[in-house]
């Protein structure tokens, strides 16, 4: 493996100083492909360019170099309002149904009664 | 986000040993640079806006897609050519196919340079990593050439962390077998 590494490093210092050699029609033709490229920049990007440059520019850049946090950030808080949210109708729902259960006319105790459903049922088609 | 500034210092930071990568793959200088040309205006069209640390990962992704597409491209110009030349007349058929690989191998030996025993060793080089098959040519040159890790060379690649190694372990041995061959001790 440590043979393998010096020998693929032996190879790419070679390769390096044959890139250094290359002749000028190629550096002009890469120069020109570059300068092109770099026209290309969507306006977008250019556009957004300028609007950092003003003061705002390292919050803004901040903010957007770390966008996948920002957004984790704001995912996470979601989350928790859905969280507590749903802690809050939990909470409050038991209080519904216990004061539904003492207004009744029946007993509690007909409710966890499976037959009494069943009971129910066939006393009213009679 | 990057700058244009920063677009174009990355860029002229990678473009020779891209058109280099390139002309491996192709094995023309022309359409090597047809290919970095592509390859640079792909990055800035759909990429300009990322960070400039996301470029050397992107690009190289781009280079190796844009090498693929190239041979993708030739290989459906080869099946037309192939079709009509069966129309025309069998002059043509005697042809020796090694002769068309012929004048890209004697660069090297018209150039002055190639007297000097450096200029020869790399020749060999190259010549060896043309002849690499086109995964092992890619780990190789990510790997060891761009210096990326395992992890980003098989991301830049769409492979196993296991195939790069494999790739990168193979091009070697190839690359060392081939300078032995020729009386080249490493």
């Amino acid at each position: 493996m440590r043979q393998e590494q010096e020998t693929a490093k032996i190879i790419t210092t070679l390769l390096d100083r044959g890139v250094s050699s290359l002749d000028e029609e190629t550096l002009d033709r890469l120069a020109a492909a570059r300068n092109k490229a770099v026209a290309a920049m969507p306006q977008r990007a250019l556009g957004a360019e300028r609007e950092f440059a003003g003061i705002g520019k390292f919050v803004a850049a901040y903010f957007h170099e770390h966008r996948l946090q920002a957004s984790m950030l704001v995912l996470l808080g979601m989350l928790l309002g859905i969280f507590i949210l749903l802690q809050g109708i939990q909470i409050h729902e038991p209080v519904g149904t216990d004061a539904l259960l003492l207004a009744s006319d029946l007993p509690p105790e007909a409710y966890a009664d499976k037959g009494f459903d069943t009971w129910l049922k066939q006393s009213s088609r009679h | 986000m990057a700058t244009s500034q920063e677009l174009a210092d990355f860029l002229t930071q990678v473009e020779r040993r891209a058109f280099k990568q390139a002309a491996y793959a192709v094995r023309d200088d022309h359409a090597a640079l047809d290919v970095v040309q592509d390859a640079m205006l792909k990055l800035t069209q759909s990429y300009g806006a990322r960070p400039a640390s996301e470029f050397p990962m992107l690009f190289q992704r781009i280079l190796q897609n844009t090498i693929r597409d190239h041979f993708r491209r030739q290989k459906v110009r080869n099946l037309w050519t192939t079709l009509f030349s069966s129309f025309s007349s069998d002059e043509e058929d005697d042809r020796d196919p090694l002769e068309t690989l012929s004048p890209q191998q004697e660069d090297t030996a018209v150039n002055p340079q190639a007297q000097l025993e450096q200029s020869q060793t790399l020749a060999i080089i190259e010549a060896a990593l043309r002849d690499l098959p086109l995964r092992q040519r890619e780990a190789f040159l990510l790997r060891y050439w761009e210096d990326m890790d395992v992890a980003e060379t098989a991301a830049a690649m769409g492979c196993s962390q296991g195939s790069v190694k494999t790739h990168c372990s193979r091009a070697v041995h190839a690359l060392a077998a081939a300078l032995r061959k020729k009386g080249v001790e490493l």
